[in-house]
């Protein structure tokens, strides 16, 4: 049976994720009704100990994962198909960390030594194309991909029109494919004990930061002759702080059931996307409120700034700050959406 | 290519019978296992590996229509005909006829 599973799971993972939870299930169903049938053909007990050799067979007959998954995906053509699929998201993920690492590691080196680090890292980062970088180089893997399909691949050899797929297999087995070279079972249950401690304590530390100390959320800037703090929290941020920090407690409080349990459940899963929702509600008025970066001269002013400085700085460089703030916390609102929809197919398959 | 496995002109035939032929069983509800089954029983067997992903993509282009359904403690999915799947089906019944008759006639007169 773990057999079947492997199957399963190997064949899901080369399709879009849109497509995993209904075919798994479905393959699932029709896989242990073949084996049903060929069981008791063959005169034994359902009950008993499924022979290996019956499932490898079946498995045989059903085909290798990438041929049975290109005959599921939709549409006759594609750039980068089943069988390159999985290695071609890893290496998008992969180029995609290379790029980002690259670019904050060149802003950071041209940043130290200048008075006013924060800033120029700051500004270095929402000057640097990073976003256009990272699609030039997706598309770039893409096109490479898709040259490796076109040379190597068999999938999309044998066009089979819209309705048959790609393949039709004989009724003679797959001899060359082994069954039990299929890859290892990801146990989706599983949890990172170490991982959810850290953020316990990441969650506590800013439940205090915020909650005690909102005024130590800043840097201390430098103009040309003057150099003094600069508290960061604006009103728009301190607005959706309530928000803020169910969502991080919430967050402890989960983790906290995980590690007792040591597995996830699907009530936990489900308060895990309540949590997300509890963040996204924090964070969308932030995006579309008011200043997220405290933008107040009297304020800087009693840091020490004088008049003049308090006015070219609130008047030239926190508007620019508040911008790319925002764009900091809309790129995180479309992470934690990103993330709750994968999620959601995890739940639906535990659930189904 | 063992003996067993059919040559391609071969598989080029069954494709296109494929559709009609499961168009044509589906006016009664079937799941995936007992729709093979079915066919196999009247001397048309189709692959494990083709009619399963075919069911689906007959499906999505609204050829039949399915619920799940758990019977006997398996969760299964029966597929029907769809409306526009009987009309294709009429359709494509004419064509065959006629397709078969006249393919019957030239290899007769060859």
């Amino acid at each position: 049976m773990d057999l079947i599973e492997r199957y399963i799971q190997d064949v899901a993972r080369r399709l879009p994720r849109g497509l995993r939870a209904d075919v798994e299930r479905e393959l699932r169903s029709s896989l242990h009704d073949e084996l049903d049938a060929r069981l008791a053909n063959a005169g034994d007990r359902v009950e008993s100990t499924t022979p290996d050799e019956h499932v490898v067979d079946l498995l045989r007959k059903f085909g290798p994962p990438a041929q049975l998954a290109a005959s599921y995906r939709p549409g006759p053509g594609f750039l980068v198909g089943p069988e390159l699929y999985p290695a071609f998201l890893k290496t998008m993920k992969i180029v995609s960390i290379i790029i980002l690492l690259i670019t904050v590691a060149s802003v950071v080196a041209g940043a130290i030594g200048e008075p006013n680090w924060l800033f120029e890292i700051i500004k270095g980062l929402a000057l640097s194309n990073l976003l256009g970088e990272v699609i030039e180089a997706m598309g770039l893997v893409v096109l490479v991909f898709w040259i490796i399909q076109l040379t190597t691949s068999e999938s999309r050899k044998p066009a089979g029109g819209i309705v048959l797929g790609s393949t039709y297999a004989g009724d003679a087995p797959s001899p060359s494919w082994d069954p039990h070279s299929l890859p290892k079972r990801d146990d989706p249950d599983r949890i990172g004990r170490t991982g959810l401690k850290v953020e316990i304590a990441v969650m506590i530390a800013l439940v205090l930061l915020f909650g005690l100390f909102p005024g130590a959320v800043g840097a201390t800037v430098s103009t040309n002759d003057e150099r003094h703090w600069v508290a960061l929290m604006g009103q728009g941020f301190l607005a959706g702080r309530g928000l803020l920090y169910v969502g991080f407690l919430s967050t402890v409080v989960l983790n906290v059931m995980l590690l007792r349990r040591n597995r996830w459940t699907i009530p936990l899963r489900v308060f895990d996307l309540a949590i997300s929702g509890v963040f996204i509600a924090a964070l969308v008025p932030m995006v579309t409120g008011g200043n997220v970066i405290a933008n107040n001269p009297a304020d800087l002013t009693a840091n020490g700034w004088s008049p003049s400085a308090a006015e070219d700085l609130s008047r030239e460089v926190f508007p620019v700050l508040d911008k790319i703030m925002r764009g900091v916390l809309a790129c995180a609102i479309a992470g934690i959406v990103w993330s709750a929809v994968g999620r959601v197919a995890t739940l639906m398959k535990r659930v189904a | 290519m063992t003996p067993q496995e059919p040559p391609n002109m071969t598989l080029e035939l069954r494709r296109g019978a494929t559709i009609l032929a499961v168009l044509s069983q589906l006016g009664e509800e079937h799941y995936g296992y007992s729709l093979r089954a079915r066919l196999a029983e009247r001397g048309l067997p189709i692959p494990e590996g083709t009619l399963y992903p075919l069911l689906r993509r007959l499906e999505s282009l609204e050829l039949l229509t399915s619920d799940w359904r758990v019977v006997d403690g398996r969760p299964r999915r029966y597929y029907r005909t769809s409306r526009a799947g009987k009309q294709l089906l009429e359709t494509m019944e004419t064509e065959w006829r006629a397709l078969v008759e006249a393919v019957n006639r030239l290899l007769e007169s060859k």
